[in-house]
């Protein structure tokens, strides 16, 4: 059988001081779908970098076909067939989708021109054959993650790649846009294709895969047949508590031993199904928003038109949409990046603090909580370090009388660091940490005793970790018990299904739903009103598709 | 027109509580090497155009050592430099690009003149407060057109590198006019003012040279600027909004005010420096005296990496290079635009952020190593299947 | 005079004054595109200006005195990107070195080798195209477009050539995704750095015959000549979009200003100084006008 294999495989960063993978190996037959799972930091963006000639080993070797072969280049794993599509797909923004596709190998006319209709007539095909909706002379920029994510997928194709890599390609997608993405995938392996992908959501993928590669810290824990594992299982696989199998032996697993610990599953917390039915709810309305639209200075993306809600205090909203249909917007407004251009905004009361106000500090008794969703840009500055990230958000606390008490700040940077499990020097650079470490470091600081009346999250736990996360819930839980109010921003079903106990979706810049989770709430169901489908529970969305 | 991610390019550093010591010998040696460069630079240059080159040599290397005439003007060039230098740093401190010193400079000379000159001719006899006043006056023209681009840039996203040189452009040609019409002095052969009467200028303390006590106060003005930049919040807000301005507001700082204020300070102090110039040496603005201030002012807080106290021994670098070209000119042949060509290449090399292989010794002894690992690698690579 | 008179002369000096500019802002559009933008187009300007007439009046050859100035200021460009990209270093402080480097360099050159900081004269031969003379005599059109140095027209065709290079061809279409997104370069093998490199060449050559389009229509080298062009060029640049064809309205807009200035500094007895001031402050006025019609429209393209 024709394989593509890894062996070996090591390679370590000294600047981080991490051993990304220690000996990994990994055989990939061709025509099926391998996934390679695994928690945070375990390795596997690693492995395919090298895999996909973007990284080089420091031992190890690549085997295609039982011939070794050195990629000094990713266009040399190109050549053998190998081709990445990214998480954060590479677009090129002033282009258009054909142009995107077509880039870096477009075919000429008379040797210094573009072929453009060749290209076009390429693109329509591959878009017909896929099912993807693809308009080929429109521009990228007004175009949604998975649309972003298909021309990745088209452009691998278009280079006359057959082994595909997909890394982490669910995590910006819709539930639906996820089934289609499958169903590409699995029509493309009947054509002949190879796909690998990287996920640590095992339960997506084990609807897909052929074989399943568990890594952790950098090693193979084992490669399995995907019909001999179950979730359960693979979730003990991942987390190190099971036994690994023998590597070696692809498809034949040795039967694991009955341990006495228990299966690992997320700890059930305290939320959502009734906490807070309506006769108990504290009438205290934190955060009130009341119609508010904004209009937003790039035409091409969607506004927010009259959204309303109300979040009371210790009441946990969480607030779904795809990329795109106005999260990212009410983010920056509630953020205090973007001022609405009607309606009104409420805390505990008074005039919320919008743009070109400031927020106070967490820690103030009026401030407000803030983890953004682009922590590395909007939540830290790394030319800082820690410390000084923590005392930039309130310098008439830090600097008394104008002049640095840096004594101080050590000591509040400190202790918050170690209340939150975030082990690292507060007065090195913020820059030398890892990204799971900084989104820790952001959460010490937003979310940290005293707790801010409310508190704005957004994608919390992206890149954090099963402990980490565990961890944060509880805090979470912790605050809303105290009086908090959380509004929650994310892309992540799971964790609004997990955490909220109002959900609220928005479609287009408008309330498609606004529900109580009360246990009943599936997926589906959030996904199909994120596509604005399906009716919703709220009167609210009816009489707009009536007015419409 | 262009991102301040652009601009960042790493020269420009917010330094974090502790710079671990090899960052510090990384950068100074990146420093020692630029000056080095400039000064052999200077030896070739006049090996090659020069008639007489070690004259030249001596001229341009030993003799502004050689009396305390030629020494104490040389310190006091280096007064200016330091006031434009430390303008330039807090520029830069911010992320900003003020590429209108020689403007500033200029109308801040031509402003304190001709307020002195107003306050001499009303019979004005406290010399003390007509300087101060005619500084301040100097300093507040000087900050009105620093804040000017900055304004340009707060309303209208206009680039402050592009407006400060244009209106400093601008400004340049309006002195210029000044100078050679209304403002001109009528029985003076140069394009220029009336002159102000000695007991106007600071008091010298190294006759016969120029060097006043203006080199005190202006020691004094580098303290403060460094006390302000480094431990008020005013200064820590002003670098993370050069830094990073989205979290600078996310961090509940007004980074609008710090597209602004950094340039009305650079303005001002550049403005301050021509006025000092003024009172310290010239007592009169001649048209194109201060030319290439501004400039060097850049090259002194690039090679201070925008720290205040590092301005001082940048600035007396500057001004032995200025002062040796002046000699030079005097004793043979040679034209003073050598110095701008050394001054050239600091600017290419004092932002390198790494050094080429080729400059160092144990990096031939890295190279090395690297080139065994891939070899190793590769044969790894083939080793196993046979 | 009458307007038809007036318009015709005003039309043909702005296009005459016209040509450096264009040839500096579609070099300076390439590295705008590829993400290293170029601040040293005025130095480029100064080098090709002085190299450009001193090589035509050796050689007595216009077309040599254009090439020869573009290939020396294509070469300082290649060393100064292949610096300031090798030593990663901040690419607008070395484009300031850049410009007063040629800043230091020309006097001191000119005063070793001719003996003067001054001005240069020298004997050239012509630079009108052949029929300039009979398309002279034609009313308006023949006047205004159609009698000028050749110079004109091949700056016409640097603007062709940019369009098709930038929108047509892979080449153009890799530097354009050099400035908004260097990794897909990476991804295809790639290396940002290197296009970066080609458009600084491009650049530099552009600016180095917008440089002799200054000297050799004067036969003659004045200190100082491009008096600020390299930095309206910038200023081109951006108010066009980034597109040469608005940029090429642009810059006749600049050269009308200047030509305008030129003829009243005749007639109104404006100072000199103030004329000379002219192109700054239309760039100037041009750049705060531009950014208020951008602000009501609402594009915001490049925050921070």
């Amino acid at each position: 059988m024709q394989t593509v294999c890894l062996k070996n495989i090591s390679k370590f960063y000294p600047t981080s001081g991490v051993q990304a993978n220690d000996g990994a190996t990994l055989c990939l037959a061709r025509g099926t779908i391998h996934a390679v799972v695994g928690e945070n930091g375990a390795g596997k963006t690693t492995l395919m970098r090298i895999l996909a000639g973007q990284e080089h080993p420091d031992s190890g070797s690549i085997v295609i076909d039982d011939k070794p072969v050195v990629f000094k280049t990713p266009a040399v794993a190109g050549q053998y067939g190998i081709g990445m599509v990214h998480q954060h797909p590479l677009i090129i923004p002033d282009f258009t989708v054909e142009q995107n596709i077509a880039f870096g190998f477009e075919p000429r006319k008379s040797r210094i021109f573009v072929d453009e209709e060749v290209v076009r007539a390429k693109v329509v095909a591959l878009c017909e054959e896929l099912g993807f909706d693809l308009e080929p002379s429109a521009l990228v920029g007004s175009l949604g993650a998975g649309a972003h994510q298909q021309i990745e997928i088209l452009r691998q194709i278009f280079r006359n790649r057959e082994i595909l890599i997909l890394d982490e390609p669910t995590s910006v997608l819709a539930e639906q846009e996820i089934q289609s993405l499958f169903d590409v995938l699995r029509h493309l392996k009947a054509k002949g294709f190879t796909i690998l992908i990287i996920t640590h959501k095992p339960r997506e993928v084990l609807a897909l895969a052929d074989q399943i590669t568990v890594m952790r810290h950098g090693k193979t824990v084992g490669q399995y047949d995907a019909r001999t594992v179950d979730e359960t299982r693979l979730a003990r696989l991942i987390m190190g508590t099971d036994s690994p199998d023998t590597t070696d032996a692809i498809g034949r697993t040795a039967k694991p031993e009955e341990t006495s610990i228990q299966p690992l599953q997320p700890e059930q917390p305290e939320f959502c199904t009734g906490r807070i039915s309506a006769h108990n709810l504290d009438s205290t309305k934190t955060l009130e928003v009341d119609r508010i639209s904004v209009r937003s200075r790039h035409s091409r993306t969607p506004q927010l038109e009259d959204v309303s809600f109300s979040i009371h205090r210790g009441e946990i909203c969480g607030i779904c949409a795809l990329s795109g249909n106005g999260l990212e917007l009410l983010e920056d407004v509630l953020g205090g990046f973007e001022r609405p251009s009607s309606g009104n905004l409420r805390f505990c009361g008074k005039p919320y603090p919008l743009y070109p106000e400031l927020r106070q500090a967490p820690w103030n008794p009026e401030g407000i909580a803030y983890v953004p969703s682009d922590r590395m840009r909007r939540g830290v500055c790394d030319r800082l370090s820690v410390e000084e990230n923590f005392i930039a958000l309130d310098r008439k606390r830090f600097f008394p009388h104008g002049f640095a008490n840096r004594q101080l700040a050590r000591e509040i940077t400190q202790r918050m660091l170690e209340d939150f499990g975030v082990h690292v020097r507060a007065a090195g650079p913020i820059g030398e940490l890892s990204g799971g470490t900084i989104q820790k470091a952001i959460l010490a600081r937003e979310l940290s005793w005293p707790f801010a009346p409310l508190c704005i999250l957004c994608d919390p736990s992206a890149g954090l970790d099963i402990t980490s996360t565990d961890f944060l819930y509880a805090r979470i839980a912790k605050m809303c018990a105290s009086g908090s109010a959380i509004a929650l921003l994310s892309s992540n079903l799971d964790e609004i299904l997990t955490l909220s106990d109002r959900i609220i979706v928005l479609h287009r810049g408008r309330v498609a739903g606004d529900l109580q989770n009360d246990g009943k709430i599936t997926k589906e169901k959030l996904g199909a009103l994120m596509l604005g489908l399906g009716s919703a529970g709220s009167n609210a969305v009816q009489s707009q598709r009536m007015s419409r | 027109m262009h991102s301040a991610e652009r601009k960042g390019s790493g020269f420009i550093k917010v330094r974090p509580a502790q710079m671990t010591l090899k960052s510090f010998w990384q950068r100074t040696r990146i420093t020692l090497l630029a000056l080095g460069a400039s000064i052999l630079c200077i030896v070739v240059l006049l090996l090659l155009f020069s008639n007489a080159f070690l004259d030249s040599l001596k001229l341009f290397f030993v003799v502004p050592f050689a009396n305390v005439y030629f020494f104490g003007n040389m310190l006091s060039y280096a007064v200016p430099l330091m006031i434009a230098g430390l303008g330039a740093a807090f520029a830069f401190a911010s992320h900003n690009f003020n590429l209108g010193g020689e403007g500033q400079v200029y109308a801040g000379a031509l402003v304190a003149t001709v307020v002195a000159l107003k306050a001499q001719g009303q019979g004005a006899q406290d010399v003390l407060t007509v300087r101060l006043v005619a500084l301040f006056a100097a300093a507040l023209t000087g900050g009105l057109v620093g804040g000017f681009s900055g304004m340009l840039k707060r309303r209208l996203r206009v680039d402050e590198m592009i407006s400060s040189f244009l209106a400093s452009s601008l400004v340049v040609f309006v002195v210029d006019y000044l100078l050679a019409g209304p403002l001109k002095d009528p029985n003076s052969n140069f394009q220029a003012t009336k002159t102000l009467p000695s007991a106007f200028g600071f008091a010298k303390i190294l006759p016969p040279s120029d060097l006043s006590v203006s080199i005190f106060w202006t020691l004094l003005l580098v303290m403060l600027g460094k006390l302000v930049l480094d431990r008020t919040s005013f200064g820590f807000e002003l670098k993370v909004s050069g830094a990073n301005k989205e979290f600078a507001r996310y961090a509940g700082i007004n980074g609008d005010v710090y597209s602004v204020i950094p340039l009305v300070v650079s303005g001002a102090l550049h403005a301050l420096a021509g006025g000092v110039m003024i009172f310290s040496t010239y007592l009169k603005t001649i048209q194109g005296f201060s030319a290439g201030v501004g400039w060097d002012a850049i090259a002194v807080a690039l090679i201070a990496n925008n720290n205040p106290v590092a301005l001082v021994p940048s600035a007396l670098f500057f001004a032995y290079l200025d002062a040796g070209s002046k000699s030079a000119m005097m004793g043979s042949n040679v034209s003073t635009e050598l110095v701008t060509i050394a001054q050239a290449l600091v600017f290419f090399l004092i932002t390198a952020t790494t050094l080429p292989r080729a400059f160092g010794v144990h990096n031939w002894w890295r190279c090395g190593k690297a080139r065994a690992a891939e070899e190793a690698a590769t044969k790894a690579a083939q080793g196993p299947q046979q | 005079m009458n307007f038809m008179n007036l318009a015709t002369i005003l039309t043909g000096n702005a296009l005459e004054a016209m040509t450096p500019l264009l040839f500096a802002a579609m070099g300076g559009l390439f590295t705008e595109l590829s993400g290293a933008l170029s601040i040293a187009l005025e130095g480029y300007m100064m080098l090709g200006a002085f190299v450009g007439i001193v090589a035509a009046a050796s050689l007595h050859s216009v077309i040599a005195g254009l090439c020869l100035a573009a290939f020396v200021s294509a070469t300082l460009a290649w060393v100064s990107a292949k610096a300031t990209l090798g030593l990663k270093a901040n690419i607008f402080i070395t484009g300031l070195g850049t410009n007063l480097l040629v800043a230091g360099l020309l006097p001191v050159l000119s005063q070793h080798f001719f003996g003067t900081k001054s001005v240069l004269s020298f004997t050239l031969p012509t630079l009108m195209h052949p029929f300039s003379r009979t398309m002279a005599a034609v009313p308006f059109l023949g006047q205004a477009f159609f009698s000028h140095s050749v110079l004109v027209y091949v700056s016409w065709l640097t603007v062709l050539a940019a369009w098709v290079v930038l929108y047509k061809t892979p080449v153009g279409r890799r530097i354009r995704a050099c400035g908004s997104q260097p990794e897909a370069l990476r991804d295809i093998g790639r290396k940002p750095e290197n296009y970066q490199i080609v458009a600084a060449v491009v650049a530099g050559a552009s600016s180095g015959a917008a440089g002799a389009c200054l000297s050799l229509p004067l036969s003659a080298y004045v200190p100082n000549i491009s008096s600020g062009r390299g930095w309206i060029a910038l200023v081109a640049i951006y108010l066009g979009s980034r597109r040469p064809g608005r940029i090429m309205l642009a810059c006749f807009i600049f050269a009308l200003a200047e030509g305008f200035s030129n003829y009243a500094q005749g007639f109104l007895q404006v100072p000199s100084e103030f004329v000379l001031a002219i192109p700054y402050a239309a760039s100037l006025v041009a750049l705060i006008l531009g950014s208020l019609s951008r602000r009501r429209q609402g594009d915001w393209k490049d925050l921070h």
